[in-house]
C-alpha cells in the first residue's frame, strides 16, 4: 500500500515537472504567434488580453512591404536547391564510405571536424572571394555557402542508414546485370528512403533557420527570411505586431514539420543537432 | 563472376567500345567516383576557404588593401595582438563563462525533465513533442520573441514579476541583467536537445542494477547518485561536449537579442569577431581570431570523439 501511494506521488511529481517544463518552453513562441494576430492597440495591453478580436492586419502590413515576397521566395529557393544538391552528393559519398570504407577513418573523422567548424572561419573567406566573383547578394552564392555547412552533416547522418542495408540485396542486383551505379540508384537508394527523408528534412530545416551566411553574404536582393526578421528589430522596434508576424512566419513551418514528422526526426536528432 | 559478365557484354556490344570502357572503369572505381563530388565540394568550399583564412591571419589584410592585394606578411602579430587586446580578452572570458553556465544549466534542467519523462504519467505522449519544439525554432526568432518578452516597459516577464511584487527590471538595458538574459534564453533554446538525448540514454540503461538497488532498500536519491549518474556518464559527456561547442559558436540568438550590448556586456567572442571583420574591416585580425576559436573547438571535439568511441556510437 505504501509503495503504491509512493508510486502515485512520484507520477504526480513527474507530471508536474513535465508540465512546468513544457509551459516554460511552449509559452514564448505561442505568445509571439498570439501577438501576431492582435491589433496594434491590443499588443501592449497589460494585463495582456487573452481574448481579443483576431486580425491579419500585421501579416498584410508586412506583405505590403515591396519585397517580402521575394525574401520568402529566396529563402525557399536557397533551402530547396542547397538541400537537394547536398542530399544527392552527400548520399553518394556516404554510401561509398559506408559500403567500401572509402577514405577510411581519416575521411570519416574529417567530416566530423567540418561539422564543428564555426561558420565565421570559412564565412570571412567566402565574403572576400564572393566579392571578387560578384557572388555577393546572389541566390547562387548563398546556395554555395549553404552546401558547405549542409554537406558534412548530410554525410554523417546518411552513413548509418547505408550501413544498415544488407550487402546481399545489392549483390543480387549486380548478378542480375545492374552496374554498380544503377544498383545504387534503383536498389540501394529506395531502401535508404527513411534516411533520405530524415536527412532531407534536416537540411531543409537547417537552411530555413540559417542566419549567419545570409547576414554576411547578402544585402538586398538575395536576403533571406531570418535576415529580414533581424532587420525588423531596428526598423520596427516598437511595432510588435509586425515583428511578431515575421517571427511567426519564420517559426510556423519548422514547428509544423516537427509536429507531423516527429517519428522521422527523433532518429536523426540523436545523430546530430539541427543548427547549421 | 563480374568478369565473365562484362566479357559477355563486350562481345554483344562492340559498337560502343569506348563508352563501355568508360562505364566499366566507373564501375570498377565506383567507390571513388561516388565520393569524388563530395570530396571536391568539401575541398573547394571548406578546405580552400580555411587555408585562405589561415593565410589572411598572418597578413595585415583589411578592407582597405584586400582588393589591391598589397597587404604585408606580419607573422603571428595578429595572434599576439588578439591576446593583448583587453576587449578581446574580456569577450573570451565572457564566452567561457557563457558556455559553462549555459551547459551546466541545460544539463541540470535537461536531466530533471528526462527523469520526469522517464516515468509513465498520463498525457506524456502529448507533452513530449511540445517539449521538443524549441529545437526546431529559428534562433533569430528566439531572439525576437524573448526581446519582446523581456522588454522593461511592456514585456510580459516584468508584468508577471509585478504580480508577485517584484519591481520591473531593465533586462536588456542593464549590463549585468543582459548577460543573465542571454544565458536564460540560450538555456531555453538548448535544453530540449539535452533532454531528448538524456531521455534516450535513460531508456537504454540496463534494468538489473535498479532491481538490486530496490531490494537493498536504496532511496531514489541514492539510486540516482550511485547507479543512474555513473551509468549515464558517457551520454552526459557527449551531450555536454556538443553543447559546449554550440555555445562557443553561438551567434544568432545573442545578435538578435542584445546585439552584444548594452556596452559590450554581452559581446561574446563570435560577436566580437563579427564586428572586427565586418564593421571595422580588419580581416587579418578577424581571421586570426577565427583560427583561435577553431582551435578551442577542435580541442573539445577530440574530447567528443573520445567520449563517442567510449559509448560505441562512432559508426
Amino acid at each position: 500500500m505504501g509503495i503504491k501511494l509512493q508510486r502515485r506521488i512520484n507520477l504526480i511529481i513527474a507530471f508536474l515537472i513535465a508540465m512546468g517544463m513544457v509551459i516554460w518552453l511552449i509559452f514564448p513562441p505561442f505568445w509571439m504567434i498570439l501577438t501576431s494576430f492582435k491589433f496594434g492597440r491590443d499588443v501592449f495591453d497589460l494585463p495582456p488580453k487573452l481574448i481579443f478580436t483576431p486580425t491579419l492586419s500585421n501579416y498584410f502590413s508586412i506583405f505590403g512591404r515591396p519585397d517580402l515576397l521575394r525574401v520568402f521566395i529566396n529563402t525557399i529557393l536557397v533551402s530547396v536547391i542547397a538541400s537537394g544538391l547536398t542530399l544527392l552528393f552527400g548520399s553518394m559519398a556516404a554510401y561509398s564510405m559506408a559500403r567500401f570504407r572509402t577514405g577510411g577513418q581519416p575521411l570519416l573523422f574529417g567530416t566530423l571536424l567540418f561539422r564543428v567548424l564555426p561558420p565565421i572561419v570559412i564565412g570571412l573567406p567566402f565574403f572576400i572571394v564572393f566579392s571578387r566573383l560578384q557572388l555577393i547578394d546572389t541566390v547562387r552564392g548563398l546556395v554555395i555557402a549553404y552546401i558547405a555547412f549542409l554537406l558534412p552533416n548530410t554525410i554523417w547522418l546518411m552513413i548509418p542508414f547505408f550501413g544498415d542495408i544488407p550487402r546481399e540485396i545489392e549483390e543480387a542486383a549486380l548478378v542480375d546485370g545492374c552496374n554498380r551505379f544503377r544498383a545504387f540508384l534503383y536498389v540501394v537508394l529506395p531502401l535508404a528512403q527513411p534516411g533520405l527523408v530524415v536527412t532531407g528534412i534536416y537540411n531543409l530545416l537547417g537552411s530555413w533557420n540559417h542566419f549567419f551566411y545570409g547576414l554576411i553574404l547578402t544585402s538586398f536582393n538575395a536576403r533571406t527570411l531570418p535576415v529580414e526578421a533581424s532587420n525588423f528589430v531596428g526598423e520596427y522596434a516598437l511595432q510588435w505586431g509586425e515583428v511578431s508576424a515575421i517571427g511567426s512566419l519564420l517559426i510556423i513551418p519548422p514547428i509544423l514539420v516537427a509536429f507531423f514528422l516527429q517519428k522521422y526526426l527523433v532518429r536523426g536528432l540523436t545523430l546530430g543537432a539541427v543548427k547549421g | 563472376m563480374a568478369n565473365s559478365l562484362s566479357s559477355q557484354t563486350k562481345i554483344s556490344d562492340s559498337r560502343s567500345g569506348l563508352i563501355f570502357r568508360i562505364s566499366d572503369f566507373i564501375d570498377r572505381k565506383i567507390h571513388l567516383v561516388m565520393v569524388a563530388p563530395a570530396v571536391l565540394i568539401l575541398g573547394g568550399l571548406i578546405i580552400y576557404p580555411f587555408l585562405f583564412n589561415l593565410n589572411l591571419s598572418v597578413h595585415n589584410a583589411s578592407i582597405f588593401n584586400i582588393r589591391s592585394g598589397d597587404f604585408e606578411f606580419v607573422g603571428l602579430k595578429n595572434y599576439i595582438d588578439t591576446f593583448k587586446d583587453p576587449f578581446v580578452q574580456k569577450s573570451l572570458l565572457r564566452t567561457f563563462y557563457f558556455s559553462a553556465t549555459t551547459v551546466i544549466l541545460q544539463l541540470v534542467l535537461g536531466m530533471i525533465a528526462a527523469l520526469a519523462f522517464h516515468t509513465d504519467f498520463r498525457g506524456k505522449s502529448i507533452l513530449m513533442p511540445l517539449a521538443l519544439a524549441p529545437m526546431m525554432i529559428t534562433p533569430v526568432a528566439v531572439g525576437l520573441f524573448w526581446r519582446m518578452l523581456l522588454n522593461s516597459k511592456w514585456g510580459l516577464i516584468n508584468y508577471l514579476l509585478s504580480l508577485i511584487n517584484i519591481p520591473p527590471q531593465s533586462w536588456l538595458a542593464d549590463q549585468r541583467l543582459a548577460f543573465f538574459a542571454i544565458i536564460i534564453v540560450q538555456v531555453w533554446w538548448g535544453v530540449s536537445f539535452v533532454f531528448l538525448i538524456l531521455l534516450g540514454g535513460l531508456s537504454a540503461l540496463p534494468k538489473e542494477p535498479y532491481e538490486s538497488a530496490m531490494i537493498d532498500g536504496a532511496t531514489s536519491l541514492q539510486t540516482f547518485r550511485y547507479i543512474t549518474l555513473p551509468l549515464l556518464k558517457p551520454v552526459i559527456m557527449v551531450v555536454a561536449t556538443i553543447r559546449i561547442i554550440d555555445a562557443l559558436r553561438e551567434f544568432d540568438i545573442i545578435y538578435t537579442l542584445t546585439g552584444g550590448g548594452p556596452g559590450d556586456s554581452t559581446r561574446v567572442f563570435t560577436l566580437e569577431l563579427f564586428q572586427i571583420a565586418f564593421e571595422r574591416g580588419n580581416y587579418g585580425m578577424a581571421a586570426a581570431q577565427a583560427i583561435i576559436l577553431l582551435c578551442i573547438i577542435l580541442i573539445l571535439t577530440f574530447g567528443l570523439v573520445r567520449a563517442l568511441s567510449q559509448t560505441g556510437n562512432l559508426t
